[in-house]
């Protein structure tokens, strides 16, 4: 559940867009990631990429440096080992296997790994990495509290952004600023989210 | 209002890393192209350097086979030509009388009752 902007000069609901570019079938696509080809592997990044850092973020409890090299190899792994798929579940099944052995191997090369060991031997009652299906019910609460813990407009800002799928332009135009302006405040609603999240996820441990 | 997991998932990433098709992460997507397109050649290199292996080697015991069918003769010849002289020839009645024309013959009674001959060379 989202809470509904309360900002008067910001419409709140912008009608979202009626399709996403159309998907390539899969089976192409991941015959194109095997080939190398830099389309293909944009197009996997922007539809895949986002779902795979959340997992990684969750299960790593906000450490965004951790999380981000293990996605940055997992994109590698996938490099070396993809072959083509016709079904979505899968693959994405595929994908988080691949993501959590990743995962592994960065937080045996960091010594992190023992000190969750050290946790879960502390604390047995821890929930285990990547609990559930999507990568945790505690990220999508996580994300939920930090929105609403930040101020309003951005709030508004962020929900118009990525609820409604409204493009940075005409967001721009909306708040009569300018295009960077309007990037500037996302940036900061962006970091403030980014710092709450931060502070939720690490206060579970 | 109940948003997609791919709307939160996209609002996360670009929490963390700005401009998800744009920033740093989007260099992950180009470098694993390139690790893909490198793994591409190396295999293919792999593929055609085994299989010029092995049309060499192929070509190799063709070549091999087509020596030992040319030899084939010699090999028979030098076979033949191993065989050890013999001491004795056999002959026929009229060849033997051939050899001993005009020529003294002795022939000497054995105590067994055998018949021994024996040629005189003057």
């Amino acid at each position: 559940m989202r809470l509904s902007g309360s900002t008067p000069f910001l419409p709140l609901v912008l009608p979202a867009p009626v399709t996403k570019s159309p998907q390539a079938p899969l089976r192409e696509l991941t015959l194109a990631l095997q080939r190398g080809n830099d389309v293909a592997w944009q197009e996997f990044h922007g539809n895949y990429g986002p779902r795979l850092f959340r997992q990684l973020l969750a299960a790593t409890r906000g450490d965004h440096d951790l999380a981000s090299d293990a996605l940055q190899q997992t994109y590698l792994r996938v490099a070396r080992s993809i072959q083509p798929c016709d079904s979505e579940p899968m693959f994405v099944s595929w994908l988080r296997v691949v993501a959590r052995s990743v995962l592994h191997d960065c937080w045996r090369r960091r010594r992190s790994f023992w000190q969750m060991l050290h946790r879960r031997h502390a604390d047995p009652s821890d929930p285990a990495l990547f609990e559930s299906e999507d990568g945790g019910d505690r990220m999508m609460a996580c994300l939920d509290n930090a929105l609403g813990q930040l101020d309003p407009d951005d709030r508004a800002l962020l929900e118009a952004k990525y609820f409604s799928g409204t493009d940075v332009r005409t967001l721009a135009e909306k708040l009569m600023i300018s295009s960077k302006a309007a990037e500037s405040r996302l940036t900061r609603a962006r970091a403030e989210l980014r710092r709450l999240m931060i502070s939720a996820l690490s206060r579970h441990e | 209002m109940n948003n997609g997991p791919d709307q939160n998932d996209r609002m996360i990433a670009e929490a963390f890393h700005g401009e998800w098709s744009e920033g740093a992460s989007a260099k992950f997507a180009l470098a694993a192209a390139r690790a893909a397109r490198r793994r591409m050649v190396r295999r293919r290199s792999v593929v055609g350097a085994a299989a010029a292996l092995g049309m060499a080697a192929a070509l190799a015991f063709a070549f091999r086979h087509l020596r030992l069918e040319s030899n084939a003769p010699e090999v028979l010849e030098a076979f033949h030509s191993a065989e050890p002289a013999r001491a004795y020839e056999i002959i026929s009645d009229q060849e033997l009388l051939a050899e001993l024309k005009d020529r003294p013959l002795l022939a000497v009674q054995n105590r067994d009752g055998g018949t021994e001959f024996l040629l005189l060379e003057y």
